[in-house]
């Protein structure tokens, strides 16, 4: 761990080696950025905070998958299934029996987790594609259960209308108050889904990533371990949904394919898997590189009227898959990986040893 | 716990409590800016709309941009805006996502001068999402269509052209009518909302009434390149007609498919609206030929229209791309001029100082069968959506229509009427 310590920096002890923050330069800059975070809606304008809140909520699902498929190696091709599964306890909570938001917050982690737990059950027979088709499933299996078993509460396909969150009179009905619940949340799940790398579970998950087998030698109960991987993945899924549904007031199986699922996935690869901070620079990537393309998009038809309609709507998914493309060929290990040299030959710096 | 962990802690626990306290001091519920001041003229009226020009709709959707500036311009310049004010119009890209319409809308509804007529085109998901918003807001929301969700209970959302139920029901009417016996009609549709609308009770069992034979129900989704499977099964279910709730590529899919099985000697096919489009006779070129839809505007054939003729002239002096001899082109200088008038007739009613969506609402309710050169438009306080239309046809390229102008059954969900 310590290798690569700046000159005059020393851990004393495991916890000092161990603590997440760790010098009081990084406290200071954490603070600041913080602060800094929290008060971009007193000056950030509306398209700012509304990306902001949106990179928030898919942070929280992309923690979740990171912890299953980075951590764990557990592949999860259905994280915006399950994302759909708190997103619809959410709404058919407040908007059906009007519970209120926070009651039903707790509530989505709970029920996605259950679900979670459920279609987890072929992990321990089951791994690599095999398991992938199986969350496949899920992702098919859920949206499907959503719009046909009691369309009288979920819609159908239609949309189902959310209420906004309340506090008193107070209404969270807007990007910038709306900002208050998400990003909290998502700093927290980043908190815990960093902290939880380095507890026993998390050690555990890596070691039945790395073998499997090894770790059930060692005496690791893989079952209940495999199990509570896929129940914290989708309970991060299912907080994120419920996010989702209050944030844009109205939800549909549409906003839940398997298209955001793959997106998903690929945030965690671009940010390099089995990393906090890979999910977070996967998720900010990834949710740039859609709005590039929404930008240069009608620019490029503009200024090539023969490729006209065509490249608008070709543009988004090229991108996406090129960025993914890429970064598997040339770094497999992600942005993550990126940030640890950057950071280890600044702290080596003016030494190249 | 080590203690730099706790003063992390404390740091978090710190900003979660005050979050309340910041988030009241975060901008107020955005409300959006009062209406034109009293007994004062505003320096132009604003046209803000969220538009789907990039994604999958985009190949339909992106003329769009072109075609209303190019309408703004017209009516700014012949009739001198409205009441001497000047249109002006602001667009944003949503790319058909719901969550990039919501922040486009909220990034719309707060801008001075207030809109109080928004347009939006894009999926019904959009609308369906926006509608409570436009309500609560005071904006009239103009669309070229949606679904029911997106439309009712009836608020601020209207739509210009038929729905897709009522679609369904006039080319129900049409089919039952016209074609010889028996129709055995399949239905082949995008698996969403959109899709979905023909495939309600009421639309199915007003089916049934005509006497038709609904004989196999598919589904496929918005990226699938091929529906060979599900025309397989249309065909050994027996169809003789294929009805497709789908517009560009998901109808080409359709149209391209049914020929590389060699179905269209013996199915015929038929469309929704956006399904009877430029784009889609475009691209799927001699496989659309004979190919039926229910419209609710006028074609860029009519030769024989002024409106259209005029609106051809002016394209071609503009020297567009083939690929915007779409809808949007022809059909929004009409959609200006009548928007325009409804703003005119509500100041005249209310004057400036009180001019409000519900005052432009009450106008836009009041159009009862209105003969315009490109449509004919008819809405009331319950059914924010016309239901005037023909059939056309695909024919050696161009799009004909081959019936007159007729209403559609009122086909709206029990729990809407």
């Amino acid at each position: 761990m310590a290798i690569d310590r700046p000159c005059g920096t020393f851990e004393r002890d495991y916890a000092q080696d161990m603590a997440i923050v760790r010098t009081p330069l990084q406290w200071i800059i954490l603070i600041v950025g913080l602060a800094f975070l929290f008060s971009l809606p007193l000056f950030g304008g509306v398209r700012i905070i509304y990306l902001l809140n949106y990179i928030a909520i898919t942070l929280i699902a992309v923690h979740g998958l990171n912890i299953l498929t980075g951590y764990t190696g557990l592949l999860n091709l259905g994280q915006a299934a399950f994302m759909a599964v708190g997103a619809y306890t959410s709404g058919v909570l407040t908007a059906k029996f009007g519970m209120s938001f926070w009651a039903a917050l707790p509530c989505t982690a709970i029920s996605a987790g259950i679900v979670g737990l459920i279609f987890g059950l072929p992990s321990l027979r089951i791994k690599g594609f095999y398991l992938a088709m199986a969350t496949l499933a899920a992702q098919f299996i859920i949206i499907s259960a959503i719009v046909n078993i009691r369309p009288d509460l979920t819609g159908g396909w239609s949309s189902l209308v959310v209420p906004v969150p309340k506090i008193g009179d107070f209404a969270f009905n807007s990007q910038f108050r709306m900002f208050y619940i998400i990003m909290p949340l998502a700093v927290l799940a980043t908190l815990l889904a960093k902290n939880l790398a380095r507890t026993g579970i998390g050690r555990t998950f890596i070691a039945i990533r790395d073998n499997d087998l090894a770790a059930e030698v060692m005496g690791v109960n893989i079952f209940r371990y495999k199990l509570l991987s896929f129940f914290i993945c989708t309970a991060f899924a299912g907080i994120a949904g419920c996010l989702m549904a209050h944030w844009m007031r109205a939800i549909s199986p549409a906003t839940f394919g398997l298209h955001q699922s793959v997106w998903l996935i690929g945030m965690v690869i671009v940010g390099g898997m089995g990393s906090t901070a890979g999910a977070v620079f996967g998720t900010v990537f990834i949710r740039l590189v859609d709005e590039l393309a929404r930008t240069v998009g009608p620019i490029i038809a503009h200024s090539f009227p023969a490729l006209s309609g065509n490249i608008s709507a070709a543009a988004g998914p090229i991108l996406f898959s090129l960025v993914i493309v890429l970064f598997v060929i040339f770094e497999p290990r992600g942005l993550a990986h990126r940030w640890e040299v950057f950071k280890t030959s600044y702290r080596l710096n003016p030494f190249a040893y | 716990m080590n203690k730099k962990l706790s003063g992390l802690v404390a740091v978090v626990a710190l900003v979660l409590v005050a979050l309340p306290l910041i988030a009241s001091c975060a901008p107020a519920e955005e409300a959006p800016p009062a209406a034109p001041a009293a007994e004062v003229k505003p320096d132009a009226v604003w046209l803000r709309c969220t538009v789907a020009m990039t994604g999958p709709y985009a190949a339909s959707l992106l003329p769009a941009a072109e075609a209303m500036q190019d309408a703004i311009e017209i009516v700014n310049r012949e009739r001198g805006g409205i009441d001497g004010v000047p249109w002006k119009f602001e667009m944003l890209d949503d790319g058909g996502d719901v969550a990039k319409a919501i922040a486009n809308y909220e990034q719309l509804r707060v801008k001075e001068p207030k809109s109080l007529w928004m347009i939006t085109m894009g999926t019904s998901g959009i609308a369906e999402a926006l509608r409570e918003r436009f309500n609560e807001d005071g904006i009239i929301n103009h669309m070229p269509v949606g679904s029911q969700a997106s439309i009712y209970p009836a608020g601020n959302s209207f739509c210009l052209v038929i729905s897709h139920a009522d679609a369904f029901g006039f080319f129900c009417d049409w089919v039952a009518e016209t074609q010889p016996k028996p129709i055995k009609l399949a239905l082949l549709s995008w698996d969403g909302s959109f899709g979905r609308s023909i495939m309600s009770d009421e639309c199915l069992n007003y089916a049934r009434q005509k006497g038709i034979e609904i004989v196999a129900t598919e589904l496929f989704g918005i990226m699938d390149m091929d529906v060979s499977t599900q025309l397989t099964k249309i065909e050994n279910a027996g169809a003789n007609w294929v009805y497709t709730n789908t517009l560009g590529f998901g109808t080409v899919v359709v149209l391209k498919s049914a020929n590389a099985l060699g179905l269209q000697d013996k199915i015929h096919f038929a469309g929704c609206h956006f399904a009877v489009d430029y784009d889609v006779n475009r691209v799927a070129g001699p496989m659309g030929e004979g190919f039926v839809g229910v419209h609710s505007v006028v074609t860029w054939d009519e030769l024989d229209n002024p409106y259209v003729v005029e609106r051809r002239a002016a394209f071609e002096a503009k020297g567009l791309p083939e690929e915007n001899r779409a809808q949007p082109y022809l059909i929004f200088r009409g959609w200006m001029d009548y928007e325009t008038d409804i703003y005119e007739k509500a100041i005249a009613e209310v004057g400036w100082e009180n001019l409000d969506s519900d005052a432009l609402k009450s106008q836009l309710v009041k159009t009862k069968d209105l003969k315009l050169p490109w449509t004919i438009l008819n809405y009331s306080a319950d059914k924010p959506e016309t239901n005037w239309a023909r059939m056309v046809e695909f024919k050696d390229g161009k799009v004909l229509p081959i019936t007159d102008w007729r209403k559609a059954p009122d086909l709206r969900s029990t729990e809407y009427k």
